[in-house]
């Protein structure tokens, strides 16, 4: 799957298929403080994500 | 996972409420949050002209667009603040949304208008542009809605960063300030305009959901400044705890509010009196924004 940090001007390829918590794991990302998009809808911790899926990570911690 | 309100397919789960939502019942979920927060801190009624903060970024869009379509008097004020493209392009997307939807805005930019230079002063004076930049806002808010004749001031503060600012203020033992911090400032003075939080038990991932099951424009990028702020680093060890343990933030700062708050005073008893120079109400001679105008002007 191609997964992309909305943002942050990075992209990169991860092995599926995994669901979206797992993913969060791997690459060491708090899931209290981002959103995951599947393919453009909002999804789950229990979404299963496959090879030809495309998920944006956003990042909700803002300063202030 | 299924929606527990309808059982249709959840997009949304929210741990510390052990619930998952479908788009539609987490908006209702939303509203609801925010019209028990109004009503339960008699923050403003349906006749209050309310006065709404907005930066451009996600929490102030959220709370705009849910007081505007809840049918509340609101009126949206926008400061540029002459950051660089950051306030441009925030300019523009709140005045995008004030078109598209037929809201009003006031907008208001403190170098065009009164010279001001965050960069400038923060480095004239050895402040951090963040303080200095708390201090116009502060001002200005007040100023524009005492003068206009709003009844009320409504932000974005949302749970993440009450619960940041809650844990800053332990950590330093702040008693006045913990003595003070709520969802609701009260009116302490006739020119002094009560100020409301309306999303204070909503998290800033809940204002993110709303905002993108909205399609609202926002800005997503942070201002410059706020990189390394001390805010964030507080954010992210409660969000570690959140992850581990959910509902941490929630029990945290509503135990406080129930519980805590009442055990502190505010330290010295502060007079307050009217500044010499624009008559804003101050504990000095000359408030701290038109001394702010001052040193501008000595260094040009
Ligand atoms: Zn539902
Ligand atoms: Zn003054």
């Amino acid at each position: 799957m191609t997964v992309i940090f909305v943002g942050k001007n990075n992209q990169i390829t991860i092995k599926a298929p995994k669901n979206v918590e797992k993913l969060a794991k791997e690459l060491n990302i708090n899931l209290e403080s981002h959103v995951f998009i599947k393919n453009g809808e909002i999804v789950t911790p229990d979404e299963i994500l496959q090879d030809d899926d495309v998920v944006e990570i956003i990042s909700v911690v803002s300063g202030g | 996972m299924k929606c527990i309100r309808c059982k249709k397919k959840a997009v949304i789960t929210l741990k510390r409420h052990n619930a998952a939502f479908c788009a539609e019942c987490f908006l209702h979920y939303y509203r609801n949050q925010v019209l028990k927060n109004i009503q339960k801190n008699k923050m403003f009624k349906k006749d209050d002209r309310v006065l709404v903060v907005v930066s451009g970024g996600k929490d102030s869009m959220a709370l705009w667009d849910v007081l505007a379509k809840e049918g509340y008097n609101v009126t949206a004020m926008y400061i540029n603040l002459g950051i660089g493209e950051y306030s441009n392009r925030s300019q523009e997307v709140v005045e995008n949304f004030a078109k598209k939807n037929n809201l009003p805005l006031i907008v208001k930019n403190i170098k065009e208008e009164f010279g001001l230079d965050i960069y400038k002063l923060s480095k004239t004076l050895k402040r951090s542009p963040c303080s200095v930049c708390g201090t116009i806002k502060r001002y200005l808010f007040n100023k524009v809605a005492y003068d206009n004749g709003f009844s009320v001031i409504a932000t974005g503060h949302n749970l993440d960063d009450e619960a940041a600012t809650l844990l800053g203020n332990i950590l330093n033992w702040g008693e006045s300030y913990l003595a003070r911090q709520g969802p609701v400032l009260p009116q302490t003075h006739p020119k002094l305009i009560k100020k409301v939080k309306p999303l204070y038990t909503l998290t800033e991932k809940e204002n993110m959901y709303y905002v993108l099951l909205n399609k609202i424009e926002f800005l997503h990028e942070e201002c410059p400044y706020s990189i390394g702020a001390r805010s964030i680093l507080y954010k992210e060890l409660l969000n570690e705890l959140e992850e581990k343990s959910p509902g941490t933030k929630q029990r945290f700062l509503i135990g406080f509010l129930e519980k805590g708050k009442k055990h502190f005073k505010e330290v010295e008893n502060i007079e307050l009196k009217e500044c010499k120079t624009c008559g804003h109400v101050t504990t000095r001679e000359e408030c701290s924004f038109c001394r702010l105008t001052k040193v501008s002007n000595t260094v040009g």
